[in-house]
């Protein structure tokens, strides 16, 4: 089953978000938040479908806590 | 004047805009050039339609019913299957990858195959399986505008052991749905003989019902079929048959589209795919694989980060030890793409070199640049494989 987790980082002085997509294998794919990629397009898919959804601090987010993260997504 | 009087001083002399269709019929231009070994360049609007690239070398990849319901890029460059089962019956094993055979080639060439590894038989509502390509919606505007579309020509080369009716089905995934959907069409040919080479040649009536945006985003899905449940029966009042009709479900097939799975055993070869404006298919556009692999890693790029870290990092002043690698990709990408930075678990860490490397975070900017963040390296050389991706 693969599970999601939001990251952020500093980097060049900016911090930056992304998400991680962990794959049932351990893979780990890292996805921008652009709405023209498919993997960010099928993340925001899952989680509308209930897939968990972890904080910058690995803390597992409620449905609601991730939907209302996702609202604020492009 | 007649083409027998032009003469090449004629030709020196001619105004522009004189010559018409009736006296250039489609292909005749097309034709000459390629039996002179000259082509008229990017007339097919599919990408690696030869089957040559394959950035994943992936020598037997094996779709299961663990990997169902789903769309997947896993073998040839730009082509995937799309395999559903939901009648939870439909699971057969099934290997698909480039294999060297090829209609002109012979074993210089290569075409994409498919396999059945076990036999099934599809059922319900819906079952497929199905190898489809996504074309770029600003690649094809020309194609779909409006009133001046022109009518579609797909034509590619097929070899089989199950003689029968086969289906294709294109997808409009980029103008505005109609009323029951996104616009599909759906064709068929027939394969008359087991294992021989044989070149289909389909014809489309123009999409003159909407205009494809000048996007990124998927234009235009074209899908050839192996296996479905979904026929042309199951949708009365609606016939997508050689006719545009808004139709939400994928994996249409004639009625009568044969079971490519119905004995284990049985395989599927394609290539030399095209698709071009009008309505005759002109020689196949061969591309430099140079070209070819270029426009391919707009879509996906393989390949392995090296470098050497001179000696250990200071801490910075959050206490934590990191270093970003930045890595130009070679083509810029459709879109700012994903990574996938190893093949195996990259939060674990591993070791290269006799260096522990723990990569924690993957970054992309935008479309031609990615960074990975290292923790606590200690200096060494590293090498990373790494797995970018922008397909549609």
């Amino acid at each position: 089953m693969k599970t999601y987790k939001i990251n952020e980082v500093t980097f060049k002085e900016e911090t930056f978000t992304n998400i991680q997509r962990v794959d049932a294998d351990h893979m780990s794919t890292f996805i921008p938040l652009s709405e023209f990629n498919s993997d960010y397009q099928q993340f925001k898919i899952d989680i509308a479908k209930g897939a968990q959804l972890s904080d910058a601090n690995n803390n597992v987010m409620t449905s609601e806590q991730a939907n209302t993260f996702l609202a604020t997504l492009p | 004047m007649s083409l027998q009087q032009i003469t090449a001083n004629d030709i020196l002399n001619l105004p522009a805009n004189t010559v018409s269709n009736t006296q250039l019929v489609a292909g005749s231009v097309e034709n000459y050039l390629s039996s002179q070994n000259s082509f008229i360049t990017y007339r097919n609007r599919i990408h690696n339609g030869e089957m040559a690239v394959n950035q994943r070398a992936t020598a037997n990849v094996t779709n299961t019913a663990s990997i169902l319901n789903s769309a997947l890029y896993n073998s040839i460059d730009r082509w995937k299957t799309s395999f559903f089962n939901n009648s939870g019956s439909f699971n057969p094993t099934i290997s698909w990858k480039q294999t060297t055979d090829h209609p002109i080639k012979g074993s210089n060439g290569s075409c994409l195959e498919i396999v059945a590894q076990t036999s099934a038989t599809p059922s319900g509502n819906v079952d497929f399986f199905g190898v489809l390509q996504s074309i770029e919606a600003q690649h094809i505007t020309d194609l779909f505008c409006g009133a001046n579309s022109p009518n579609l020509t797909l034509s590619f080369w097929v070899k089989t052991n199950v003689t029968g009716t086969y289906s294709v089905q294109l997808r409009d995934q980029g103008t505005s749905p109609g009323p029951n959907g996104q616009y599909i069409i759906v064709s068929s040919y027939t394969v008359p003989t087991s294992g021989v080479w044989q070149k289909v040649v389909l014809n489309f009536p123009a999409p003159t019902y909407s205009a494809m945006p000048n996007s990124v985003n998927a234009g235009l899905g074209v899908g050839f079929y192996y296996a479905s449940s979904e026929t042309l029966a199951n949708t009365p009042g609606i016939n997508p048959y050689n006719n545009w009709a808004s139709l939400s479900t994928w994996g249409f097939v004639a009625n009568t589209q044969a079971n490519l799975f119905s004995t284990a055993g049985n395989y599927f070869r394609l290539t030399d795919v095209q698709l071009e404006s009008g309505s005759t298919a002109t020689p196949f556009e061969r591309r430099p694989y140079a070209v070819e692999l270029q426009l391919c890693q707009r879509y996906y790029f393989q390949g392995q980060m090296n470098f050497t870290i001179a000696g250990s990092i200071t801490t910075a002043t959050n206490g934590q030890q990191y270093y970003f690698v930045p890595y130009n990709l070679p083509v810029s990408m459709r879109t700012t793409p994903s990574i996938t930075p190893s093949g195996s678990n990259v939060l674990t860490g591993y070791t290269y070199n006799n260096q522990t490397l723990n990569l924690q975070w993957g970054y992309t900017p935008g479309p031609q640049e990615i960074v990975l963040k290292m923790d606590n390296p200690s200096g060494g050389n590293f090498s990373t494989p790494i797995y970018v991706s922008a397909e549609i």
